[in-house]
């Protein structure tokens, strides 16, 4: 077999053994090279997440979901500081609306929020956003999608109308208004 | 496998991350990958941190001087003087490189032409055949850098397809980048964006290096010029993560150039040229789709006429379009204070003679 996965939790093999792995994939041109390449920057005690980021962009045009999504485990371990959450959530919602892998360990690791209102776009998509995210204060959602500077009054009627084609879009019944704080069912 | 110093010094990030696994521990090759990986991230830290754990003292001079490049805490003098143990071989192209890069980020142009003219005669001595086309493309954009009024457009597409034919896909992307600027500056905003899209899809394997994230910051100036604004914020807001002075100093110029927000003061030491430029220029206007072929079609060099006509207005009768050419010249240079000259039977840009045969003769 050419090619077998390493178990991620067992790391039994050494930086070397994956190193020379790594060599002789290269020298044969073997697009499978890229998956010891990160191997070997995942084990590797230096301070390269960038260089495993590289290697997981750069595994989407050479090899198979399977092997990209392997890799992009082995950057949300190595991302210790959450520098990358951002980019790795958003893989992770590609990989759910384009595989059936079993991404617990993603949702356990990071805050994801799945969104089924993909179609909304720019303010409108904004708005649902905040509100999965759990902002739930009109004055809060407006600061979020306006911004700080905004001015508050054309703001708000500007809010009142985003919601409303927002209501519209969606399901009327999906945007609820409990004790003056918004929320909504997904 | 092997890799040798001189092709090292060939590499674009991209292959640096592929190669390194190859090298030794603590070896040359190894330490000078490292070096450049973390300086292509803006990972200052790491820099100090390799600098500080290597025993090699050109090396940690290396090290440290690629550190100031980001940091950019040094004078004119300090830069001149730095390497004084000229090393011979193809580092001699490697260290005179990085004195024009530092004298450039600091605005010392005419010395940092001279540095890199040397460099690309070191580079094409030891045959590092894409360092010494991005020394010689560098070393054309310090021209224009030397006089703003110098566009070099016919420059930077010669060099374009020169970068391409050796697969130097930094010197492509940068030279791009110099062509979207000197597009924009003219109002062709249009080609500017077409050319700053080439720029970053050439650079999309080396994600959150500094050139890309100077494209990106190009970009998103371009996209508010074009009123693209729901791309250009959600851009805004990716590119605000980057914990890259430049970078966040551009921004600034941005938000108060759009959005007339002026949040912080900005400090102008940290913003490269281009964009120290941009921060005292006024909005400009887009020129039209036509406007913008035109302008594509001079960009080149000068072009008759008949050609013109013929590439400009196809199926026309040529009386008309000869009438239509020539309004859309004068409304042009209207916009556009003498864009375009009409000299020796021959419509051209202005400020756009080439200097690249002087340079690549040497």
């Amino acid at each position: 077999m050419i090619f077998k996965k390493i178990d991620l939790h067992l790391q039994h093999f050494s930086l070397e053994d994956i190193r020379a792995k790594y060599l002789s994939l290269l020298s044969q041109n073997h697009p499978y090279a890229i998956y010891f390449l990160s191997v070997f920057y995942f084990l590797e005690e230096e301070e390269n997440l960038l260089d495993l980021k590289s290697c997981y962009i750069t595994s989407k045009g050479l090899v198979d979901k399977d092997i990209q999504i392997h890799i992009l485990e082995m950057l949300a371990r190595k991302d210790k500081s959450s520098d990358l959450s951002l980019f790795i959530t958003e893989e992770v919602k590609l990989f759910k609306k384009n595989t059936n892998y079993d991404l617990t360990f993603f949702y356990n690791q990071f805050d994801i929020y799945d969104n089924e209102f993909d179609y909304l776009k720019g303010k409108e998509a904004k708005l649902v956003e905040c509100l999965l995210s759990g902002i739930g204060d009109k004055y809060d959602l407006i600061e979020s999608i306006y911004g700080k500077q905004s001015d508050l009054l054309k703001a708000e009627k500007s809010f009142k109308v985003l919601l409303s084609r927002v209501r519209k879009k969606i399901h009327c019944d999906l945007i609820l208004n409990t004790d003056g704080l918004y929320q909504i069912l997904n | 496998m092997h890799i040798s110093m001189t092709e090292l010094f060939d590499c674009n990030y991209a292959s640096l991350i592929k190669y390194y696994p190859l090298f030794k521990f603590g070896s040359e090759q190894s330490i000078y990958t490292k070096i450049m990986k973390a300086y292509y991230q803006n990972n200052t830290s790491y820099l100090r941190k390799i600098s500080a754990s290597t025993s090699c003292e050109f090396l940690t001079e290396f090290c440290l001087f690629r550190l100031k490049m980001i940091t950019r805490n040094f004078s004119e003098e300090e830069i001149e003087h730095s390497f004084k143990n000229e090393y011979d071989g193809p580092w001699k192209g490697e260290t005179n490189f990085c004195k024009g890069l530092a004298l450039y980020r600091i605005g010392s142009f005419v010395k940092a032409q001279k540095y890199f003219l040397v460099a690309y005669k070191e580079y094409k001595k030891y045959e590092v055949s894409k360092k010494s086309l991005l020394s010689l493309s560098n070393a054309i954009t310090m021209e224009g850098n030397i006089n703003n009024k110098n566009r070099l457009l016919s420059d930077y597409i010669k060099l374009a397809q020169r970068s391409l034919e050796l697969s130097a896909i930094d010197t492509y992307a940068n030279t791009c980048m110099n062509i979207a600027d000197e597009f924009f500056k003219i109002g062709a905003v249009k080609l500017a964006y077409d050319y700053i899209t080439q720029c970053i899809s050439a650079l999309q394997n080396q994600p959150q290096s500094h050139q890309l994230n100077e494209a990106q910051t190009m970009l998103l100036e371009i996209l508010y010029t074009l009123n693209r604004n729901q791309e250009a914020d959600r851009l805004l807001e990716e590119l605000s993560k980057v914990g890259n002075d430049e970078t966040l100093e551009a921004l600034k110029v941005i938000k108060y150039r759009h959005k007339q927000q002026r949040d912080t003061l900005i400090n102008t030491k940290k913003l490269t040229p281009p964009w120290k430029q941009k921060y005292y220029a006024k909005k400009i206007g887009c020129l039209g789709d036509v406007s913008n072929q035109l302008i594509c079609l001079l960009a080149q060099g000068p072009v008759d006429k008949d050609s013109l006509c013929i590439e400009l207005y196809h199926g026309v009768d040529f009386g008309d379009a000869d009438n239509r050419l020539t309004t859309l010249i004068s409304r042009i240079n209207r916009c556009q204070a003498s864009l375009i000259l009409w000299d020796n039977g021959k419509y051209q840009l202005s400020h756009n003679n080439s200097v690249f045969g002087k340079f690549d003769d040497i």
